[in-house]
């Protein structure tokens, strides 16, 4: 196959999958849905990948996930730097006049924190310094006086059980 | 969990902390994709991110603690001591002292014994008339 023929396949196996994946940005951060989906195509056309279809759409979800947790990281220390200057901040928290939306935040706060109560001390702290400040699993591990893969096995733990909480309260969008 | 990476590689990877080369976090993605417990690790990851990150700054705050004191390596003398003979130095100087101590003290109990071994040991300068000891004024003879 020439990169003609090659590009024509990748053409062949994208197109399916477009209307999904643009669904699946856009339940998930609305105003960024056409910039992310592009973003995934671009890393899907540049990687190796797999050929069978249904490998393939499990590939380009799993770039689009990862796409999300880096963007969300992303956003969250941007909007905290520029908060106040009315710019992406009004992404990243509800307004004061989405009512709703504040409502839905405090709720999925209290599980949150009703989540990170009922757990172990350093796997609800792992938790917390990923969550609230730039703390590195690295330089975690090293505060916390253990192995680099029990940081990572500690926040694996806690999102998995806020998941399934977040889940059962009705608030988690797992399936794309 | 049967597979190791689920909560360990994916969970560096997915937060690009991921330590390996770009053709390894190539491999990773691929990985991933086909394996069902990383895919599963990766979707909690995901949804807990997109719900909580947008509330990150009302979570109750907890201050990191320091980084846990690292062992420094202090530098060796000739005589093995991590002190540079400081130590032996002063151990050496207060096992002097006490010897000297107990020598004086052990003198001074022999002196004492001597001296009363010999019918000595302090005198009164007073005999009493009611049969009181004469070395002591306020000893009385035993029956």
């Amino acid at each position: 196959m020439d990169r003609l023929d090659l590009a024509d396949d990748l053409c062949e196996r994208i197109v399916p999958l477009q209307g999904e994946l643009l669904g699946f940005m856009r339940r998930r951060r609305p105003h960024e849905a056409e910039e992310l989906a592009q973003e995934v195509w671009l890393r899907v056309s540049s990687a190796s990948t797999p050929s069978e279809p249904r490998a393939f759409r499990a590939y380009v979800f799993t770039v689009a996930r990862r796409l999300l947790i880096d963007r969300h990281r992303r956003s969250r220390t941007i909007g905290s730097l520029v908060a106040l200057d009315g710019g992406r901040a009004a992404d990243v928290a509800p307004s004061n006049s989405d009512p709703h939306g504040q409502a839905v935040a405090a709720e999925v706060l209290a599980v949150v924190e009703r989540c990170l109560a009922s757990m172990k001390a350093d796997v609800a702290q792992v938790f917390r310094w990923r969550a609230t400040t730039d703390l590195s699993f690295k330089d975690i591990a090293v505060r916390q006086g253990c192995s680099l893969n029990m940081a990572l096995g500690r926040q694996h733990q806690a999102a998995r059980h806020i998941a399934r909480a977040l889940d059962e309260a009705g608030h988690a969008r797992r399936k794309p | 969990m049967t597979c190791p990476h689920a909560s360990t590689t994916t969970v560096a990877w997915a937060f690009g902390e991921f330590e390996g080369s770009a053709a390894e976090g190539e491999a990773h993605t691929l990985h991933v994709a086909s394996c069902e417990e990383c895919n599963e690790a990766l979707e909690a990851l995901e949804v807990v991110e997109v719900q909580v990150a947008p509330l990150a700054g009302a979570l109750a705050v907890e201050e990191p603690t320091k980084p846990l004191v690292v062992g420094v390596p202090v530098r060796a003398n000739p005589s093995g001591t991590a002190l540079g003979g400081r130590l032996w130095a002063g151990l050496v100087v207060a096992a002097a002292v006490l010897l000297g101590m107990a020598r004086r003290a052990g003198r001074r109990t022999a002196g004492r014994a001597a001296a009363l071994g010999a019918g000595g040991g302090p005198r009164c300068a007073v005999s009493l008339p009611g049969g009181g000891s004469p070395e002591c004024p306020g000893a009385r003879p035993r029956p």
